[in-house]
């Protein structure tokens, strides 16, 4: 009897290690693969060893990502999040939108919510399960060193991701974005009054002169892959949206487009080789890039008080539907890349 | 075998070549207290334990530093494997018996660990960045289970530690502590100490419950932290006076009494500090969570002093005299009282549990409170220096002086800056000592002239 008992307590030790092992083997073999962009990275993350902590755009969400739901459905923590994605070129899966409720949709997530520390309220972090990246001894430095820095380029990670019927992502492998994108500022925001002092880093040299708060960057785009491949670049910075980056104490939303994008034409895209770079200077003073709270007025991010709010320059094409009769249309990239955090006045890149 | 059983044996010999015994006597003395082998050999243990976490990290290495050359289904057959062969081995190097059952249960243990190990590997292997806690659970379950199913000291010891780890990973890091987590630690390891009749499992088990209820009441509400502990204080020490009566559970009467006795001391301690009674010692504001945790162990309290009372009334007519001594008594009182001005009060005052002071006095008034558990402090020392002059105790006699001296001069300290004043201080701490050297060999004289 006692050795029963014993082959059992063995058994439920073997049982839990072969269920972990199986679930994922279930999932590598039968799931759905997708390649999921990482977000881009954050020098400030200590690179832990020969293990990358890997953070996704639908890692950190607000409200507005939901089609429904409130601040008090966001009460419990733990609480379950469906992240939808839709197929879009090369297998890359682009988010959509957040769920609280399981989706009928093909490709979605299974995420809960963390416990959040520093932000509000608004915006909280999701965990996927997927956050995590063992690599052999050795591999991580080459892997820190291609995702970049705070001033070169940085190339988002593409992960091939198994997801199950039921949410859950099994990492297979990576490979890099054909696309790597830059920001550098150019010219940082005039101070509000000669009194008020210079936010780190103190660098009075690149400040603007001619008064406006909001800071000039420079997004530059390169080729990282081994083909040529065409950006489209729409009139009045249409190609790129400002999205905010963290949330404080306030909810900011882009103030909107002042006209409709225009449809892209044949003079709008512009075709890289493999390693070119094009650059884009932006004035994030023009009312393109203004924000706004709630119903309040729109205001330049120059102006705005919260020393925690930045923000995100994404490259955003139109869509393979708008590009088709384009004469460089299947050379075209779609998708979403976004840029370095930043203030509004420049005065920090994250 | 205990170290008193090995002095007997070492003393043996003496007695039987002075003639004190004869040496039939010798050998039959020898016989009743020897060495069976029956018990575990901890050296073994130990030793094979510290072996088996080390060759559990060398394998994790190895499996590192060969990453890509190794299959992953080469990865987990060497893992199922080594589980199901240490395990393997273990039953079977247990049943032959004799000196083999410690290297059997050395081998367990380094299945157990292989377990754990396993299932970080397996994490690694299919990058799952999921709720780490959870690792931490399973593997503590499968030490639990075995621990039951062997028998084993060492499989209990190591499930406490890693129930616990879980627990509080959970309270820290998630800021939700389960209440699940505690009852699986007292369900699952309380029975198994009266099973094998281990002060040690009783130990880890009191610990591990204290400790994951306390991070729980931490993680609530920080002024729950003290009040929960002093409940948990009173319900050992009250538990420690029933398991002494009873020989079923006598062996876990010195753990659950000295485990009590620290703890109640040392917030009895801290809570004669005013900065501590202002921050630890507010209005609880009660959620239906928080009631759970607090009322747990003011229930558990309860219940055993409840008990220590009856079986002292049925006792004192069977045995008059035999009083419950007077110092215990204190500690249900301070309790309640504490239950009282933390729990029950602000119900009828609910502004008090905004305030951050004791709603009775103003701010700035909690030296009364402080001032009371000093005393209280004060008297448990005294009564300890007391106690063991009479019984000619030296360990009680000491601790009685240090808790005094512990007490006192610090507040001395605190109180005077004038190097006079603290002159004076170490001068009267110093006669107190000596006072009580003299009265301890006053009364071990007395003792020895009626012997």
């Amino acid at each position: 009897m006692r050795r029963l008992a014993v082959f059992l307590a063995v058994l439920f030790q073997v049982g839990v290690l072969s269920y972990m092992a199986a679930e994922r083997e279930w999932i590598l073999a039968f799931g759905r693969t997708v390649f999921l962009r990482t977000a881009p990275v954050d020098p400030m993350d200590p690179f832990r060893g020969e293990f990358v902590r890997l953070r996704y755009e639908f890692s950190d969400l607000s409200l507005r990502d939901f089609k429904v739901g409130t601040k008090a459905d966001l009460d419990r923590k733990g609480t379950p999040i469906y992240a939808v994605f839709q197929a879009e070129q090369d297998g890359v899966a682009a988010f959509q939108y957040a769920s609280f409720d399981r989706p009928g949709e093909e490709i979605f997530l299974r995420g809960r919510t963390t416990h959040s520390w520093w932000g509000s309220r608004s915006d909280f972090t999701v965990g996927y399960g997927i956050e995590a990246y063992f690599v052999q001894q050795g591999k991580g430095r080459e892997l820190e060193s291609q995702l970049g820095n705070r001033t070169g380029i940085q190339v988002p990670l593409e992960m091939e991701t198994s997801i199950s019927g039921s949410g859950t992502a099994v990492l297979r492998g990576h490979r890099w974005s054909r696309l790597g994108i830059g920001l550098e500022i150019l010219e940082r925001g005039a101070r509000k009054s000669d009194n008020e002092p210079f936010r780190p880093p103190n660098n009075p040299d690149n400040v603007r002169k001619d008064g406006k708060r909001s800071c000039r960057v420079r997004l530059t785009l390169k080729n990282t892959s081994d083909a040529p491949l065409a950006l489209v670049l729409l009139p009045d910075n249409a190609s790129f949206v400002l999205k905010p980056a963290s949330h404080d104490s306030r909810d900011y939303s882009p103030a909107g487009p002042l006209s409709p994008d225009p449809a892209p034409t044949d003079e709008h895209a512009l075709l890289l080789e493999p390693g070119m770079e094009k650059s884009v200077d932006l004035d994030m003073s023009d009312a393109r890039w203004h924000v706004r709270e709630a119903d309040k007025a729109a205001v330049e991010i120059g102006t705005l008080d919260n020393w925690n709010q930045t923000f995100r320059l994404v490259y955003r094409p139109p869509t393979a539907q708008q590009c088709k009769n384009l004469r460089l249309g299947s050379k075209v990239w779609h998708g979403s890349l976004p840029g370095r955090a930043f203030q509004g006045d420049g005065g920090r890149v994250d | 075998m205990s170290g008193r059983e090995k002095w007997l044996l070492g003393e043996l010999e003496r007695w039987a070549a002075e003639g004190m015994v004869t040496p039939e006597q010798a050998e039959r003395l020898k016989a009743r207290y020897r060495d069976d082998g029956r018990g575990i050999n901890w050296t073994l243990v130990v030793f094979a334990s510290l072996g088996a976490i080390l060759l559990g990290l060398g394998v994790i290495l190895l499996f590192a530093h060969n990453w890509d050359k190794m299959h992953k289904f080469l990865k987990l057959a060497v893992i199922f494997a080594g589980l199901v062969g240490a395990h393997w081995g273990g039953v079977a190097l247990k049943r032959k018996g004799g000196r083999f059952a410690g290297a059997g249960e050395a081998l367990h243990l380094f299945g157990t660990m292989l377990f754990g190990a396993g299932i970080w590997l397996i994490a690694q292997i299919y990058h799952i960045e999921e709720h780490y806690p959870n690792a931490f659970m399973f593997w503590g379950l499968g030490a639990l289970a075995l621990a039951w199913t062997l028998p084993s000291i060492a499989q209990g010891l190591l499930a406490a530690g890693l129930l616990f780890v879980w627990h509080c990973c959970e309270a820290a890091d998630f800021r939700d502590p389960h209440a699940l987590g505690c009852v699986v630690i007292a369900a699952g390891l309380a029975p198994l100490a009266c099973m094998l009749r281990s002060r040690l499992v009783v130990i880890a088990a009191i610990l591990a419950f204290s400790a994951s209820l306390l991070a729980t009441a931490g993680t609530m509400q920080d002024n729950m932290v003290l009040p929960v502990l002093l409940m948990l204080s009173a319900a050992s020490i009250g538990a420690g006076l029933l398991a002494d009566r009873d020989v079923r559970f006598d062996f876990a009467a010195k753990p659950l009494s000295l485990l009590g006795w620290a703890a109640y001391l040392f917030v009895v301690y801290a809570c004669s500090y005013g900065e501590v009674v202002n921050d630890a010692l507010r209005a609880i504001t009660f959620t239906p969570g928080r009631i759970v945790c607090f009322m747990a162990p003011v229930l558990l309290a309860a219940l055993a002093w409840t008990f220590v009372f009856l079986r002292r009334r049925t006792a004192q007519t069977e045995t008059p005299g035999e009083a419950l001594p007077r110092q215990h008594l204190a500690v249900p009182i301070v309790a309640m009282l504490v239950v009282i001005h933390s729990a029950v009060l602000p119900l009828f005052v609910p502004e008090a549990s905004h305030h951050r002071h004791f709603f009775l006095f103003r701010q700035g008034d909690e030296s009364f409170i402080s001032g009371g558990f000093a005393l209280i402090f004060m008297f448990h020392s005294l009564y300890f220096v007391a106690a063991g002059c009479r019984r000619i105790h030296a360990g009680i006699t000491s601790l009685g002086c240090i808790l005094l001296m512990g007490l006192v001069i610090p507040k001395f300290f605190t109180m005077f800056d004038d190097l006079l004043a603290r002159a004076l201080a170490f001068l009267l701490a110093g006669a107190f000592l000596v006072a009580v050297g003299f009265w301890y060999c006053r009364e071990k004289r007395k003792k020895e002239a009626v012997a």
